[in-house]
């Protein structure tokens, strides 16, 4: 039975075309030895039956994927007896690099102009016969959806299976040079015994084009002297030129221009779009970053408005009243009273000091969602990459910074991306000055407590302030300890596109589920220990300084005196933060319950701490010692315990010294 | 049109498939296109940052929002040795 091979681009209508030629005679399967489908019907045509093989869509025919090896290997070993390349009409350029493809195979071609119905939607014109002409191929349009065509091709395809055409394919110049390599490798191998099936001249084509798949056949036949010469053409060539491989390509590029500059006539499209003009000015070179840091602005503060306004004192409520309730069902069944003070303090004023805020966390990471999706992230990135250059750090530190904002974990592991070892060091260092989703709820806390009308500038600034010190360590990590040139790297502006809602909700989701599975185990596990801490030498007044807790507190307490908050219930949540950031606001919610009325943390910080040290705290809290999982990255990232240590201590020392600056220097200008 | 199109990048390194269009008068599947070969010549490689944390992150049991931290909208580019030999090779038009 004779055979006709449909191939072409993906989305190029090939299936459609496939169920229009064979109908119900399909039998689906599989290539052997891939897990490629494999698609074959019967056509019938004047009583005569014609196997047709719908092969892979691909966009060429190398040994790049499974797909492109299946389809070139039927191509040209199974041999059919012609082959229809679908060629999607409305574009054209890239679906011609295929079809120039199957003309350096040597195979009969028929060429389905097919999606004629969209191309002349789009106002799309092709002259058929200049197209025929071109590639030297019988071109028959068709619109498979409607099964317009179909018949036209049909016989079209019969007719030159029984070689009632004569085909003068075009056959492409690679220039004189390479032309002339192509005849010399190609005698050589037709005079060589070794057993290829591939046609020579297409096998020559494919050497000097650097194949893998076709270098290792050779090689496996005993090639070594063909590669030896096709080793000698290739530099022979580069020595005067690129390397043929380029060449190569360059000319079916060259090919396909001369085609579609001749057959195919596009209305102009419009040189500056909405998406452009966006561009001009999100990108600009001055405006660009007052830009980012607007929109930036602007999340703060709805964050603010909508999460604490409207939903956090819903959420607080209800926390507040869920406590009371529990506290007197646990009364109501005889509890013991350890059990009673632990679920209260503990749980309520631990955890719960750190839930009242997931609706503001809600909140915020919806808009990053939203900035995300929508495309800006990249502008920004792109916005950014100009001040980390001048900085002498790498375009995508900035990257793992954006990343960090979520949590500083991945943040590190986006580094990896950085080839340089001394740019993935500086990246890797700095990270943990880009404030994570985890220390959101310490900001909240303070900022309900001092700075209510001003949430979202405080927050914005708080986060300003963060990347400010990491880009200011990256500086000086650059100029000292990893010196060198920033390597260059590429990055893609995608297009804008409208925010999904289920995307946007699910980022967020992401989110808030990693923070509340985080707050059931790791804050749980922190507040439960550290409640024991603080109940236990048995008979000491409960978070008291004379609790264990407390007693640790006192010892550590005297380092934070110059920042403005050494007291040991501070020192104790800093001290629980470096095993978890929330746990900085569940300690102080468990170790201030009880301070004034209720459980409510927010009353209990303005009795013990004035705006200036809340804002010298804040500070420590951005900048101080990562969490232990960060540690724990930074050394298996940097395969050094040395650098794990060294991030502790700096990062440390960095927290310390700017808090005792902003106390010191606000007391010196009168702020309490 | 491959290798000018590598030096374009390059040159600029913040690029949209549509603006390389405009530039070099074609389509942006054809930019697309070349992209793809230059990936497959070697000169450039294609870098995931969105499913890093998913891979870097198996073996970390750390931090439970390692894994939800992604920046899915941002592609980038390295531009390999082989890459940097062709932009720099003296014969480069």
């Amino acid at each position: 039975m004779k055979t006709i091979a449909l191939v072409g681009n993906p989305n190029s209508g090939k299936t459609t075309l496939f169920n229009a030629l064979t109908g119900a005679n399909q039998h689906v399967g599989n290539w052997p030895g891939v897990t490629v489908e494999k698609k074959e019907g019967i056509l019938t045509f004047n009583k005569e039956k014609y196997k047709v093989v719908d092969l892979p869509g691909t966009y060429s025919l190398g040994a790049y994927s499974e797909d492109e090896m299946v389809a070139r290997n039927f191509i040209l070993l199974d041999r059919p007896d012609v082959v229809i390349n679908v060629v999607d009409a409305t574009n054209m350029e890239r679906n011609l690099y295929l079809t120039t493809q199957l003309l350096e195979m040597g195979v009969k071609v028929i060429v389905a102009l097919n999606m004629m119905d969209e191309a002349a939607e789009k106002n799309i014109k092709i002259n058929m016969d200049k197209l025929s002409k071109q590639l030297g191929t019988l071109v028959v349009p068709t619109i498979a959806s409607k099964k317009n065509g179909i018949k036209d091709l049909i016989r079209v395809s019969v007719e030159s299976i029984k070689g009632n055409y004569s085909y003068s394919q075009k056959e492409i110049s690679y220039g004189k040079e390479i032309d002339a390599q192509i005849e010399k490798i190609r005698e050589v191998l037709e005079s060589s015994s070794m057993s290829v099936q591939y046609p020579y001249q297409w096998v020559a084509l494919k050497l000097l084009e650097n194949d893998s798949y076709m270098n290792e056949l050779i090689k496996d036949n005993q090639g070594s002297t063909v590669l030896n010469m096709v080793q000698e053409s290739i530099d022979h060539i580069a020595a005067t030129n690129m390397e043929p491989e380029f060449i190569i390509v360059d000319k079916r590029y060259e090919f396909i221009a001369n085609i579609v500059k001749e057959a195919v006539t596009k209305p102009s499209e419009e040189v500056v779009t909405t998406s452009d003009r966006i561009d001009k000015i999100v990108t600009h070179k001055w405006f660009g970053l007052p830009i980012f840091a607007l929109i930036m602005f602007i999340v703060y503060q709805l964050t603010f408005t909508i999460g604490e306004d409207i939903l956090g004192e819903a959420v607080a409520g209800g926390i507040e009243s869920l406590a009371e309730n529990v506290g007197i069902l646990l009364g109501n069944i005889n509890a013991p009273e350890w059990l009673i003070a632990f679920v209260s303090e503990g749980i309520f004023g631990g955890i719960g000091a750190v839930l009242e805020f997931v609706p503001l966390i809600m909140v915020m990471y919806l808009l990053f969602g939203i900035l995300e999706d929508s495309g800006y992230m990249a502008r920004a990135a792109y916005v950014m990459d100009r001040i980390m250059r001048s900085l002498g750090l790498h375009g995508k530190t900035f990257i793992s910074m954006l990343v960090g904002t979520g949590c500083n974990v991945p943040g590190i592991m986006a580094t990896r991306t950085l080839d340089s070892k001394k740019d993935r060091m500086i990246a890797m260092l700095i990270n943990p000055f880009i404030s994570c989703g985890a220390k959101l709820p310490i900001y909240l806390v303070f900022i309900a407590a001092f700075f209510p009308e001003h949430g979202g500038l405080v927050l914005f600034s708080l986060y300003v302030f963060g990347f400010l010190v990491a880009l200011l360590m990256g500086k000086i990590f650059s100029k000292t300890l990893f010196k060198g040139e920033p390597s260059y790297f590429i990055m893609e502006l995608p297009p804008y596109r409208m925010p999904t809602v289920k995307g946007v909700l699910l980022h967020m989701w992401d989110k808030v589920s990693s923070f509340l599975k985080r707050a059931g185990t790791v804050i749980f596990t922190v507040v439960t220990i550290l409640w024991v801490l603080s109940v236990l030498p048995y008979g000491v007044e409960p978070h008291s300084q004379a609790s264990i807790l407390g007693k640790i507190g006192t010892f550590i307490a005297p380092i934070f005196k110059p920042a403005g908050f050494g007291t040991w219930q501070a020192s104790v949540g800093l001290f629980a933060g470096i095993v978890a950031k929330e746990a900085v606001i569940a300690t102080l919610g468990m170790v201030y319950a009880g301070v004034e009325e209720g459980t409510r943390l927010v009353m209990a910080i303005q009795e013990v701490f004035t705006p200036l040290t809340a804002v010298s705290f804040m500070i420590m809290t951005l900048l101080y010692t990562p969490c232990a999982a960060v540690i724990g990255t930074i050394r298996r990232e940097t395969n050094s315990r040395k650098w794990a240590i060294v991030t502790v201590f700096y990062t440390f020392a960095v927290g310390w010294i700017l808090s005792v600056l902003v106390f010191q220097i606000g007391k010196l200008l009168g702020f309490s | 049109m491959v290798t000018d199109i590598l030096k374009a990048i390059v040159h600029q390194p913040i690029f949209s498939k549509k603006n390389l269009a405009h530039q070099f008068h074609t389509s942006e599947p054809m930019i697309e296109q070349v992209l793809s070969d230059l990936k497959r010549m070697g000169c450039i490689q294609e870098e995931d940052t969105s499913n890093l944390c998913d891979k870097g992150c198996a073996s970390c049991k750390g931090c439970p929002m390692a894994s939800s931290t992604t920046s899915n909208t941002i592609i980038s580019f390295r531009v390999t040795e082989k890459g940097k030999r062709v932009i720099n090779q003296k014969n480069f038009c």
